[in-house]
């Protein structure tokens, strides 16, 4: 990592294989090449850095109303009001330990204090240590080196030139020749850190519309890949909704590409959901039914409406486990399988047999809808016991063998013919007699003689 | 033993563990009494994948699960139907009762889709009913994986195969194969956790009209109609 400063570029952050060959942090970027001659600068992105704080910021305002930005780096959360809530230090610990590691920030620096910034000190001097005890503060800070102040440079040498190193040797120190040589600030910073002084801060107030960007540093044409940007765009999109106590219903992803225009994903829940877990289900289903057309270099989401949270009702002794979860198996159906793929079934108000029927709306299958079609009488498809429960698509037709319709046997007519003829007033006449035919073998067929041809066709089977 | 200890074991809460719970696995009434005799537990069974073995389609196996079917969609339960080899012809099946509003119709294009979306429906316990069609060989595999489904579920499940000889085995627990028969079904019990394999069952459609399924002998056919209608010139 490479940051830009006065007088050229310096290096920050090097990896393991940089530091093994004598890279070090805070070394001229010249000065570093001539040590690892293969050395690849990424040119730091302050932009890029203070969104992942804001949205780190985001996410952890589920854990405490009061989150202020520390930046570059850093957030502080009030969390002294949330301990009982979450169930104790140990287990806000956990769940935030486990929420960084799921967006993929490893080996945060975490502490915790009585005070703002002896929290903050301890956390950028890498002490994680968990302070509960004010009284205690000066010794636990006393440890401290003095770099994690925030001293301008020339202040920090001159603190080295008078041969400080730790925050113990300083608070030793008279304060008022302290506030002599290093302005007031130095005091003021140190009595809050001890808890001496107030110390308001501004809140984080998050944005009322979600737009977040995650890039992989490379592209990726595999779908693991994808499925990572989209839990951690999901987990922070859930911590969005719970906080608001909204949720989504559809939501667009935008797949950068490296050379081609951007590509747009549709995800559709089925219901209004703030799931992590349903969102992330859909995705991968939407992965798995269509091929990325390019590499991907990053994903974003961009969403300004929302619904409201509905909450069903439950039943006292309910198992939410044996309900299960109707409209999010249908939304995967539908991402997979893809919306020409699902269908109810309903009647339709004609005699024509291959237009009594229609694919219905699947939706209609979910618990809550509407019971019966407008439709559902099925008064004008005729009899309706002598129709068959199989219907094929198209009318096979029948050859004659010994002047019975065959169709793998001999068939014989069953009962009287039925006549449809209608139709005759929207270009698709039928003029047709049905009979009930059975083989041999004991199938029942549902066949018919066209009248204008006198051609047979078998139409349905009676299952 | 104190009477005291005793009285105590008698109380109805109290439950010994070398006693077996008297329930059998959780079924649901076929709509056939004939048939429920012969099924474990009395019923189609819950929490599992039966498998019905055909010829081909249009042997009689909608009049076979129809009437389970109608009772679920009475209870405003749905049902999905995987790749069904024709249209279900909906003004036959809202006449044998089901409740054509929680009826429904996928039809995956190809045979991994076909598994997969058998298998998360089997899976998901909204969904009461199952049925999945699918011709040709299936490996153990898969089909276990459907089992498994099916005990997450917790509905009825059934895996209707065409393609494959009634012999082949399988490791689904309940298996019947179909046959049509003059006047009804021919049902033979291939396979059935706990019980030898019964001898055939005919399931008497036309009498079965008025609600009582008969046992009786598979008839001998064939059972000759009355000869075609010989068709008669269209008057001008």
């Amino acid at each position: 990592m490479l940051e830009r400063r006065a007088g050229g570029d310096w290096v920050r952050a090097p990896n393991a294989t940089a530091q093994a060959l004598g890279v070090q942090e805070g070394m001229k970027h010249a000065a570093a090449l001539a040590r690892a001659g293969a050395l690849h600068g990424l040119r730091r992105q302050p932009a890029r850095e203070r969104e992942t704080l804001e949205a780190l910021a985001e996410w952890s305002l589920q854990f405490t109303a009061l989150v202020s930005l520390e930046p570059p780096d850093a957030l502080v959360l009030e969390i002294g009001g949330s301990l009982r809530y979450f169930g104790g230090l140990p287990a806000l610990r956990r769940r935030l330990d486990a929420g960084l590691a799921e967006q993929g920030f490893t080996a945060p620096q975490l502490a915790c204090a009585p005070t703002p910034l002896a929290a903050l000190w301890q956390a950028r001097a890498g002490r994680d240590e968990t302070v509960l005890d004010a009284a205690a503060l000066p010794e636990v800070l006393g440890r401290l080196p003095v770099t994690v102040l925030p001293l301008a440079d020339k202040a920090r040498a001159s603190l080295e030139a008078l041969g400080l190193r730790r925050l113990s040797e300083l608070l030793a120190l008279p304060s008022s020749g302290l506030a002599r040589r290093f302005g007031p600030v130095l005091g003021q910073s140190l009595a809050r850190a001890l808890g001496q002084a107030p110390d308001p801060r501004p809140g984080f107030e998050a944005p009322a519309c979600f737009v977040r960007r995650l890039e992989l540093g490379w592209p990726a044409s595999d779908g693991e890949a994808l499925l990572f940007l989209g839990r951690r765009l999901f987990a922070e999109l859930a911590a969005f909704l719970d906080r608001r106590g909204l949720a989504v219903q559809a939501l667009c992803l935008e797949l950068e590409h490296d050379r081609d225009p951007p590509s747009r994903r549709a995800l559709g829940f089925g219901q209004a959901t703030a799931c992590a877990q349903a969102m992330l289900l859909i995705w991968r289903e939407e992965l798995a039914r269509q091929a990325l057309p390019a590499p991907v270099t990053a994903m974003g989401l961009r969403l300004r409406e929302f619904c409201e949270r509905q909450a069903p009702p439950r039943d006292l002794f309910d198992d939410p486990a044996r309900r299960g979860e109707p409209a999010l198996w249908l939304a995967r159906m539908r991402t997979r399988l893809g919306e020409a793929a699902l269908g109810g079934l309903d009647c339709v108000a004609d005699h024509r047999p291959e237009r009594a029927w229609r694919r219905g709306e699947p939706d209609a299958a979910l618990p809550g809808m509407r019971d019966a079609s407008p439709n559902a009488d099925g008064a004008a498809s005729g009899p309706a016991e002598t129709r068959p429960g199989w219907l094929l698509a198209e009318p096979e037709p029948l050859p004659l063998r010994e002047e019975r319709p065959w169709h793998g046997e001999a068939l014989f007519l069953e009962g009287r013919a039925e006549r449809i003829e209608s139709g005759w007033w929207d270009g698709e006449p039928v003029r047709r007699d049905y009979y009930r035919a059975a083989g041999p073998s004991g199938r029942h067929y549902w066949i018919y003689q066209d009248r204008q041809s006198l051609a047979w066709f078998l139409h349905g089977l009676f299952a | 033993m104190s009477t005291a200890l005793n009285t105590l074991l008698q109380h109805r809460e109290l439950w010994r563990a070398n006693r077996l719970s008297q329930t059998g696995p959780a079924t649901l009434p076929s709509g056939w009494p004939a048939l429920d005799a012969e099924l474990p537990g009395g019923g189609w069974p819950l929490a599992a994948l039966t498998e019905l073995r055909l010829d081909q389609a249009g042997v009689g196996e909608l009049g076979l699960l129809l009437p389970a079917l109608a009772r679920l969609g009475r209870e405003g339960r749905r049902i999905v139907l995987v790749a069904p080899p024709h249209i279900p012809y909906a003004p036959a099946w809202q006449a044998a009762g089901v409740v054509l509003s929680r009826v429904l119709w996928l039809s995956p294009t190809t045979s991994r889709e076909r598994l997969w979306a058998l298998e998360q429906s089997l899976r998901e316990p909204s969904c009461a009913a199952v049925l999945g069609w699918w011709t040709g060989p299936l490996p153990d595999v898969q089909c276990r994986r459907l089992q498994l489904a099916a005990n997450a579920g917790g509905g009825l499940g059934f895996l209707l195969r065409t393609g494959m000889t009634a012999s082949a085995a399988s490791p689904l627990h309940l298996r019947l194969g179909l046959e049509a028969t003059p006047g009804g079904l021919t049902l033979r019990l291939l396979k059935r956790q706990g019980l030898p394999p019964a001898r055939p069952l005919f399931l008497n459609y036309r009498e079965e009209e008025s609600g009582h399924a008969l046992v009786s002998p598979v008839p001998a056919r064939p059972a000759p109609g009355r000869p075609v209608a010989r068709p008669r010139p269209v008057p001008a």
